[in-house]
């Protein structure tokens, strides 16, 4: 820990912005994955059919 | 017999203070974990441990010490402890609710604001990129992803960074319905939520945690480690073939690891790291991450309640924190409180598993950021 760095601040925004829109990307992507993948199951007939 | 008081006279020079102090602290850690059941896995451990390499002239420090060599093989060489204790978390972790709602997926994505709040305010406070970064990740509420994104940065402040982890995570009945009470109104928390179980296919449960895999890798691949470990571990609990390994891997797998982890940990525990003013920054950053995780999720909801005709109770968003079950847990009965026939768990549930996933994704990112900038 030193004295205030305007640099590093600027890094860490960049980092804040590119990180939610990294972390939201890569869940939306899986979540339409799942998605689809859930779209295709096949519903059971009875409670018994797994 | 001078040599017979070698240690102690070490003890009473200077700096030697602060080996006592770190004694209280461990100790502290110890009389938590007992006393109020906070996380005692790994804070009893740490504690215990930062007594051991706090002794003068310890025999655990050193090429030959074998605290040392454990966090040198076991840390430094790999992160091997951190992810293979991840395979056990892995076996442990049921994705169904999240699976059969997927857009549950979200909350856990934005209940990770928190950790890039912090990132930016330490920052403010001075910390260089790598500490800062590696600061912000207490707020995955993850103690694996925290020492392994610490340890890869090298920051100084590894063994502040995990207990600050724990600890949160241990507080998450305090500090998540703080955060919560905050940002929303008792009318919001009533809102009610019907559970209707979707049906999740095996087929869907053997793909989910290879595609997300390759998904995260792809997009993330410094955090391919640390996903694609969380992943195995659930790929052997979910593929039906390998019930044995899924015993093993949730329980003695976990155990062995957890028990070894605490201990190696508190090799960042010397005096000489931990005692410093930066610790007070630190554990202050930690609740800021925390707090912002919580606020972002419950935000998030009420973004897209916006939206929505049919409402989602907002702290289900709060529930993306990656601390599972517990964050979970704390929802649920937040929303029981409000209203003892809301019943919040699986949707909560839901948002929690997202919120596993979706951490080690931002630890991953950051990592992966942060070494690119340096």
């Amino acid at each position: 820990m030193g004295t205030f760095d305007i640099n590093v601040l600027f890094q860490t925004l960049q980092i804040m912005w590119q990180g939610v829109v990294g972390v939201f990307a890569v869940l939306i992507i899986i979540a339409l994955i799942v998605w689809i993948l859930t779209l295709t199951d096949k519903k059971p007939l009875n409670k018994d059919n797994k | 017999m001078d040599f017979l008081l070698d240690g102690v006279k070490t003890l009473f020079s200077a700096g030697g203070w602060k080996m006592l102090l770190m004694w209280a602290i461990g100790g502290l850690l110890i009389f938590l974990a007992i006393k109020f059941d906070y996380e005692p896995a790994l804070l009893l451990p740490m504690g215990f441990g930062a007594i051991l390499v706090n002794l003068p002239l310890s025999g655990v420090l050193g090429e030959s010490g074998i605290v040392q060599w454990l966090f040198s093989i076991g840390i430094e060489a790999s992160e091997a402890l951190p992810l293979i204790l991840f395979i056990g978390i892995g076996a442990m972790i049921d994705f169904g609710p999240l699976l059969a709602d997927p857009k549950m997926f979200l909350f856990g994505a934005a209940a990770q604001f928190g950790i890039f709040a912090a990132i930016t305010v330490a920052a403010l406070f001075g910390f260089n990129l790598a500490d800062a970064a590696s600061i912000g990740i207490i707020g995955a509420a993850d103690g694996p992803t925290a020492i392994l994104v610490s340890q890869q940065l090298k920051s100084n402040y590894m063994g502040q960074i995990a207990v600050a982890a724990y600890s949160y995570m241990a507080l998450v009945p305090i500090v998540l319905p703080f955060a919560i009470k905050l940002v929303t109104t008792k009318k919001e928390r009533l809102i009610r939520m019907d559970y209707k179980p979707g049906t999740v296919s095996k087929r869907t449960k053997i793909l989910f945690p290879i595609f997300a895999t390759i998904v995260a890798g792809l997009v993330a691949p410094a955090s391919v480690s640390l996903v694609g470990f969380l992943m195995f571990g659930n790929l052997i609990r979910e593929c039906g073939k390998l019930d044995n390994l899924s015993k093993t891997a949730q329980n003695e797998l976990a155990n062995l690891v957890t028990i070894l982890l605490g201990i190696t940990i508190s090799f960042k525990m010397t005096a000489e790291q931990f005692v410093s003013t930066y610790t007070i920054f630190i554990m202050i950053l930690g609740l800021i991450a925390f707090v912002f995780d919580a606020i972002a999720g419950v935000v998030f909801a009420k973004f897209l309640n916006l939206f929505l005709k049919k409402k989602i109770n907002p702290m289900i968003g709060a529930a993306g924190i990656s601390a599972f079950p517990m964050a979970a847990r704390v929802v649920h009965k937040m929303g029981l409180k409000e209203d003892n026939q809301n019943f919040l768990l699986m949707h909560s549930a839901g948002a929690n598993v997202s919120g596993q996933i979706a951490s080690v994704v931002a630890g991953g990112l950051v990592l992966g950021l942060v070494q690119k900038m340096l």
